[in-house]
């Protein structure tokens, strides 16, 4: 799903996934429950 | 008599206004999700051509309608929105736009803001993640693999 997203970004001109807020939420590790 | 009270200085709402800034955003395979203001909700009501989706919201009976003017019933909380049509992709096809519809659970776990959207899924672990929106009706699901899963190659 990660390399889909990555691809669909590049075809449709995005540069970022998500705002900068989200994508440091994104990014961090994720918390184990 | 004299009296010391703390004061708003703006009404905390659900659907708050941007005042100025950029939307946040997140981007899942085709589907891009925002949070609800009551910018987004003007843009409707701009011009002949998009006013027809306030119609359409009143008739389905979305948050964006019925809940414009409240205040959060809980801290940080905030309506998740689908603010525009899919990105072309094989993933979206057989699914309806989803375009102006609220975000209500992700693997049946109610969304509270964007930013717990994108914990959700960031912290899924299930090969299959289902987004449920908000409608009067039942609407429909979509259902993507889940964040940590990727589709098996093409057989040609």
């Amino acid at each position: 799903m990660v390399s889909a997203t990555e691809n669909i970004l590049n075809d449709n001109g995005v540069r970022s996934q998500g705002s900068t807020d989200v994508m440091k939420i994104w990014t961090a590790k994720a918390t184990d429950h | 008599m004299k009296i010391n009270l703390p004061v708003l200085r703006q009404r905390p709402l659900v659907i708050p206004e941007l005042k100025g800034s950029y939307p946040s955003y997140f981007v899942y395979g085709p589907i891009v999700f925002s949070e609800a203001t009551t910018d987004l909700i003007a843009l409707a009501q701009r011009n002949r051509e998009t006013s027809a989706i306030v119609g359409m919201l009143t008739y389905i009976g979305s948050p964006l309608i019925t809940r414009i003017g409240d205040k959060p019933t809980f801290p940080g909380e905030r309506l998740v929105v689908v603010p525009c049509p899919f990105f072309p992709h094989r993933l979206s096809k057989g699914y309806g736009n989803p375009g102006w519809q609220v975000l209500q659970t992700v693997n049946h776990q109610p969304i509270k803001n964007l930013a717990h959207l994108v914990e959700v899924l960031r912290d899924l672990k299930d090969e299959f993640v289902t987004f449920e929106f908000n409608t009067r009706s039942s609407g429909e699901a979509i259902v993507f693999l889940g964040p940590k899963w990727s589709a098996p190659p093409k057989i040609s």
